[in-house]
């Protein structure tokens, strides 16, 4: 009975599965030879069946054993089919190849219904089957076992060609269905048979018909196999509801019938019950693709156009920067070096505008060009162990010319045995330079300019920073903030070790009032009206240097005690002994593969 | 050992005529010989040619790029020992040590450098040129 209903499922279940994909699958070459290879699997489980149930003729035996014999090469040459095909992008028909396969299959199909594959078959008084093989079997052992053999083989290498995970998948599960399933039936039906005319295991090639089927459709639903969905398994539990329907009646008894209703009864609302929860889950698991495509898409068009933002800004930079340089050059020539005469004094005090303004022109766009670079993570920083005193001294010789213009006493009281920092040495020269230009230009004459450093604990600095820094922090505890604004911003890196450098530049000029403290750091943020200098600044200074600390490990503030009153300017760096941390820490940040060094332009 | 420009042939090679004009004028003011040229293969071409003393070199030039120019100058017999000053509106780390390393003599930032200092760098370049000379 088991082997009856093993056969039936296993022939009823192929046939449809081979239906449903031929009607519903994508027509490629897999997926038909797969189709092929069901229908010839249904047709020889079905004969091997009644070879095993003639036995009361040994005539009928031996011509359904032909017939099983008969459908092995076909089956073998789908599988084959199959294996070449099934997942394989670069699979081209060689009509040659198929043509020369097909017609050997054909004749050795042909050859195995004469005696010369099995020449009779008797049966033993114990009901055993005996065949004799005929002189033909071993051209079908020729074709079978290396076919076989290399169907298996181009499925190993469609599975490491794949370059999906869940493609690869789906070829592991064909290869280890076809292995277990018709490998098994090669050996219990074929050489066994062939070989040693052993016959006892040659049913167990029906359930594992069974199996594969089964595991096919299981497959169908988790994998997608063959791109069908829920209608396969609707099929199939479609079939089994109805073959326990129609076991009601083979009932002898009414209490076996009463047993056999309530077994339909349970098999019907288990099939329901799992046909209403595969189609939500198909249903979840199509949302959550298409959601996915959706984003993919997305993300792709924000990549191009964040791409397109790049180019124009790198050739907007470049196309901008060169006629400001003509333009700067032409008045370079004409008011340094007086290469021209000029009476009027008042040409000269025009022209002399129009190169501070080609000179602001250029630092303008040469600070865009560095805030993109920033905002984009494609600013290279280089850190290395620095010594801040000589520095500093580079710096305010190179603004010596501006410091005397500005008739204010500049004094660097960091000393000599100052401890080195771990940081990008262009980077803080830039950030030196910017806050030494504003604390000149906002000082007037006479007044004062200190640079000073000291040692302070990291809580210490943080506190002080979110104090005036990050009013947007409403929070209770500001430094837990400041750790999550740290590990979700790969911008703002995270500071590290016990200790900070920081570095003070305290001016004596005009002071910020409160209310203002935490807006110096936007973009084209400018403050109340500077005392010396015609040339106004950006607005991006600030934002640029508190970036480039902050990409440092450092956080950069500004306190004051209001309107006239001066202000100081702290940025914070880390000890040269956190140089291992800040290398491990900056090996989880990912850097642009286009990161650059910063913009420059000539300085006033 | 000074220069004297009037001895002295400059290439200059920029897509920007203005540019061009200004470093030539600037140039000739200060008594050099000038050439110049508007694209990487008429730039190739007067080098061969005109075998200047030294050569400014923009590096972003159409028909043949300032990379591909320098690499080319920097390979022929009749080119390579010719020093080549690169010019650029922006200042890039990486392209400055890939320039260096292919055999420019030194570097310019158009945006940050004034005709004078230019002027200032031709000489240096020169004058290191011929003391490395063997006597």
């Amino acid at each position: 009975m088991l082997l009856t209903w093993s056969t039936v499922l296993a022939t009823v279940g192929s046939c449809i599965l081979a239906a449903a994909i031929l009607i519903k699958a994508k027509k490629t070459a897999g997926n038909i030879f797969f189709a092929l290879f069901s229908f010839s699997l249904a047709f020889l489980v079905a004969a091997n069946y009644f070879s095993l149930n003639s036995k009361s003729s040994p005539e009928m035996t031996l011509f359904w054993i032909r017939l099983v014999m008969f459908s092995v090469p076909f089956v073998l040459l789908f599988i084959y089919g199959f294996g070449c095909s099934y997942l394989n992008p670069n699979y081209k028909i060689n009509q040659n190849t198929l043509s020369l396969l097909a017609f050997v299959t054909f004749i050795i199909a042909l050859m195995n219904l004469t005696p010369l594959s099995y020449k009779f078959v008797t049966i033993s008084p114990t009901g055993k089957i005996i065949p004799t093989t005929g002189p033909g079997m071993f051209i079908n052992g020729l074709y079978i076992i290396p076919l076989f053999a290399a169907a298996i083989g181009m499925m190993i290498k469609n599975i490491r060609r794949a370059e999906e995970a869940i493609d690869k998948k789906r070829i592991e599960v064909a290869l280890f269905l076809f292995l277990i399933s018709f490998g098994t039936q090669i050996v219990t039906s074929f050489i066994l048979v062939a070989l040693f005319n052993f016959t006892d295991l040659v049913f167990i090639g029906n359930f594992l018909s069974l199996l594969f089927i089964v595991t096919i459709g299981i497959s169908i639903l988790r994998l997608k196999l063959f791109g069908l969905n829920v209608i396969s398994s609707s099929v199939f539990a479609v079939v089994i509801t109805l073959l326990m329907f129609a076991e009601i009646f083979t009932a002898t008894t009414p209490q076996y019938m009463a047993y056999k209703l309530i077994v339909f009864g349970a098999v019907s609302f288990t099939s329901y019950q799992l046909l209403r929860s595969i189609i939500l889950e198909l249903q979840q698991k199509k949302e959550i693709e298409e959601l996915a495509r959706d984003f993919k898409k997305a993300n792709e068009k924000l990549k191009e156009i964040d791409n397109m933002k790049n180019e124009f800004v790198a050739m907007a930079s470049h196309e901008l920067l060169t006629p400001i340089s003509a333009i700067e050059g032409y008045l370079s020539m004409m008011l340094d070096e007086k290469l021209v005469e000029i009476d009027d004094p008042k040409a000269i005090r025009y022209m002399r505008r129009v190169y501070d303004s080609s000179k602001r022109l250029a630092e303008l766009v040469s600070g865009l060009l560095n805030v993109s670079r920033i905002e984009q993570g494609r600013l290279l920083v280089q850190p290395d162990i620095i010594n801040l005193p000589d520095l500093v001294e580079n710096v305010l010789d190179e603004l010596k010319f501006t410091i005397k213009e500005a008739d204010v006493r500049v004094k660097s009281d960091l000393s000599k045995s100052l401890s080195p920092v771990y940081a990008d040495s262009d980077k803080v020269r830039e950030v030196l330079i910017n806050l030494c230009s504003n604390a000149l230009k906002y000082t007037p004459a006479q007044g004062n300019i200190t640079i000073s450093a000291e040692l302070r604990p990291t809580r210490k600095v943080l506190e002080q920073y979110l104090e005036v820094g990050r009013a947007m922090l409403k929070k209770n505890n500001p430094i837990i903030e400041e750790t999550l604004q740290c590990t979700i911003n790969e911008k703002t890196k995270c500071m590290a070790g016990e200790n900070q450098l920081v570095i003070a530049v305290k001016d004596t000029g005009v002071g910020i009032i409160k209310e203002d403290l935490h807006r110096l750091f936007q973009k084209f943020s400018q403050l109340g009206s500077w005392s010396h200098h015609s040339i106004p600044g950006t607005g991006l200074g600030l934002y640029i240097s508190q970036s480039l600390i902050e990409l440092q490990h450092g956080r950069m503030w500004a306190e004051s005690e209001g309107k006239n009153k001066g202000s100081t300017f702290y940025f914070s760096l880390p000890l040269a002994t956190e140089k291992e941390s800040i290398t491990k820490i900056n090996k989880l940040i990912p850097v642009a593969k286009d990161a650059k060094s910063l913009a420059k332009v000539a300085k006033p | 050992m000074p220069i004297n420009p009037n001895q002295i042939t400059v290439l200059v090679i920029d897509d920007d005529q203005t540019l061009c004009e200004m470093y030539a004028e600037r140039l000739k003011i200060e008594g050099f010989k000038v050439e110049v040229a508007y694209d990487g293969e008429d730039g190739l071409e007067k080098a061969v040619k005109c075998t200047p003393n030294i050569i400014l070199l923009d590096l972003m030039l159409p028909k043949v790029s300032g990379f591909d120019c320098l690499e080319i100058l920097k390979s022929s017999p009749k080119t390579k020992n010719i020093p080549v000053i690169v010019l650029t509106a922006l200042i890039q780390q990486e392209s400055k040590q890939r320039e260096l390393s292919a055999g420019a003599a030194d570097y310019i930032i158009k945006s940050e450098t004034m005709p004078m200092q230019v002027i200032t760098k031709i000489k240096a370049v020169l004058e290191h040129q011929v003391a490395a000379q063997p006597k």
